[in-house]
């Protein structure tokens, strides 16, 4: 009987030790995040413009690190140069493409933390190809604010168009490089 | 960007193509006394294409990746089997080369839109009846316009038919071009360029059967026009009128001009089919000027205000036209 009730006691104490240190999800705010891009224009000046309706989660085990993950999906036909007409031609097939790949999505398979964040490994899916990409990610702080738990993080990533099947014949003016940066914030209750 | 001269090569190359592959298909034809010309027309077709299509350097995916990838690898090779098929007799019951025809026919729509946004269930799909309904009236669409084609191709019997679906495929290649869809409109040029290779022998040749031409040239015409609407930025009423202009070869029929000398139907059989393609190639080359000129980094140094006031008129004839 004293042998039964140890082993519960063992038992109920590490799930409430696992309960207690398992990771913090959180989920992606739009309102207070941003995924922009800017890419070359005859390789003199830069085009900016930004995705509208993203949406993701990441959990964080601050205990564990290497367990947090992070998902992050792009809505390509939310892209906004600020030309309504530049905006329908990047949807269209020699760019985006965004009838026949609506989504641009990325997935960790790996997190290391690192001085000030994490470095993160995962799947990058754009135009019909999977990559497998690293980058850092700063930031981490967590506060609370009414009563909600926000995190930040900040990357910039430096992706080949050409790496994920886009027209090459569509590469002149507009440079094979873009440069995607993400500002995000998660929030928690 | 666009190329201009690669297209011209293309374009050059898959009407040598056309020539040359339907000659040397007539030639083993009749030295095999087999009095089956109509493979001829399809083989300089398809060498022509195929000429066309590699002097493009078009990077077609396999498995393919997307509309195009499918309408070049599925439909395009597709039609030319089930058209070989009907021509060579291999099938020889009517009803069994109409079905094979229509059934290749009534999924195109399918084919094209596969893996798309459009047949997905998630919130940027379509709904399922719409999509049944308007790629029903596709299908339907598509095997009407091959039908009454194909009547008049046995009216006619010149290469004009040919001729006329090329032109108005070539058109839709500039239109989708100009919509914002350069690959997409390029493909055109081959498929255009090929079949006036073979219409121009068959004008030598008199004995060749032309009929095969008519399935493929329009699957071809519609392939375009409907990935240029569903994926490119092509209007409705765009792909509409150009995908019924050729019909317009039809007005030939009325009494007072069939009793015509031959070559003037000829020629009148042409300028039908052009004036609807003029006039939308008109109407989006404005559209082009304004919406894409700014994007083009294309300095506007001509006095502004006239060519404005020339565009309204025009501008106001297409909208008039629109309406109609």
């Amino acid at each position: 009987m004293r042998r039964i009730a140890l082993t519960f006691a063992i038992a109920w104490l590490s799930f409430a030790g696992h309960s207690a240190f398992a990771a913090d999800e959180y989920v992606y705010d739009s309102v207070h995040s941003s995924v922009s891009f800017k890419a070359r224009h005859l390789d003199i000046s830069w085009i900016h413009g930004r995705f509208n309706q993203v949406d993701g989660k990441f959990s964080l085990d601050r205990q564990n690190p290497s367990k947090s993950t992070f998902q992050l999906t792009v809505k390509v036909d939310s892209v906004d140069t600020a030309n309504a007409a530049r905006d329908e031609h990047l949807r269209q097939p020699d760019y985006f493409d965004a009838k026949q790949f609506p989504t641009i999505e990325f997935k960790s398979t790996a997190v290391k933390p690192i001085t000030d964040g994490y470095e993160v490994t995962g799947d990058f899916t754009m135009h019909g190809k999977t990559k497998s990409i690293t980058f850092t990610l700063l930031g981490g702080k967590e506060i609370e604010f009414k009563g909600v738990k926000r995190v930040g993080f900040s990357t910039e990533l430096k992706l080949k168009r050409s790496d994920f099947g886009f027209d090459k014949s569509a590469i002149g003016p507009i440079g094979d490089e873009a440069i995607i940066m993400i500002d995000c914030e998660g929030m928690r209750k | 960007m666009p190329q201009p001269l690669l297209y011209w090569w293309a374009i050059g190359l898959a009407l040598v193509g056309g020539v040359l592959g339907t000659f040397a298909t007539h030639r083993i034809v009749s030295r095999m006394n087999s009095g089956n010309h109509g493979i001829a027309a399809l083989m300089g077709f398809a060498l022509g294409v195929a000429l066309g299509f590699f002097a493009l350097q078009l990077s077609i995916a396999w498995p393919p990746a997307n509309a195009l990838d499918r309408f070049l690898t599925i439909v395009l090779p597709a039609t030319f089997a089930v058209e070989a098929v009907a021509t060579t007799g291999r099938i020889s019951c009517r009803g069994w080369q109409f079905f094979l025809r229509a059934a290749l026919l009534g999924n195109c729509g399918w084919i094209l839109l596969y893996g798309s946004s459009y047949l997905r269930s998630d919130p940027g799909g379509w709904l399922i009846w719409p999509l049944m309904v308007l790629l029903l009236v596709n299908a339907a669409l598509l095997v009407s316009v091959w039908l009454l084609m194909t009547r008049l191709m046995d009216r006619v019997r010149d290469g004009s038919i040919p001729i006329s679906i090329a032109m108005t495929t070539g058109c839709a290649g500039l239109l989708v071009m100009m919509a914002g869809y350069l690959k997409g409109g390029a493909a055109a040029f081959p498929l255009a360029a090929a079949l006036v290779g073979v219409a121009a022998v068959s004008y030598r040749l008199q004995r060749m059967e032309l009929s095969g031409l008519i399935l493929i040239g329009m699957v071809g015409l519609f392939g375009i026009l409907f990935i240029g609407r569903f994926f490119g930025g092509l209007s409705s009423w765009t792909a509409v009128v150009m995908f019924l202009a050729p019909l317009s070869g039809w007005l030939c029929e009325i009494p007072i001009l069939r009793r015509r000398d031959s070559r003037i139907r000829f020629l009148l059989q042409l300028m039908f089919v052009a004036i609807p393609l003029v006039v939308v190639f008109v109407c989006a080359w404005i559209k082009f000027e304004r919406e894409m000129r700014p994007l083009l980094s294309i300095a506007a140094h001509q006095n502004q205000s006239s060519r404005n006031s020339n565009e309204r008129r025009v501008y106001c004839v297409c909208s008039l036209a629109h309406q109609g």
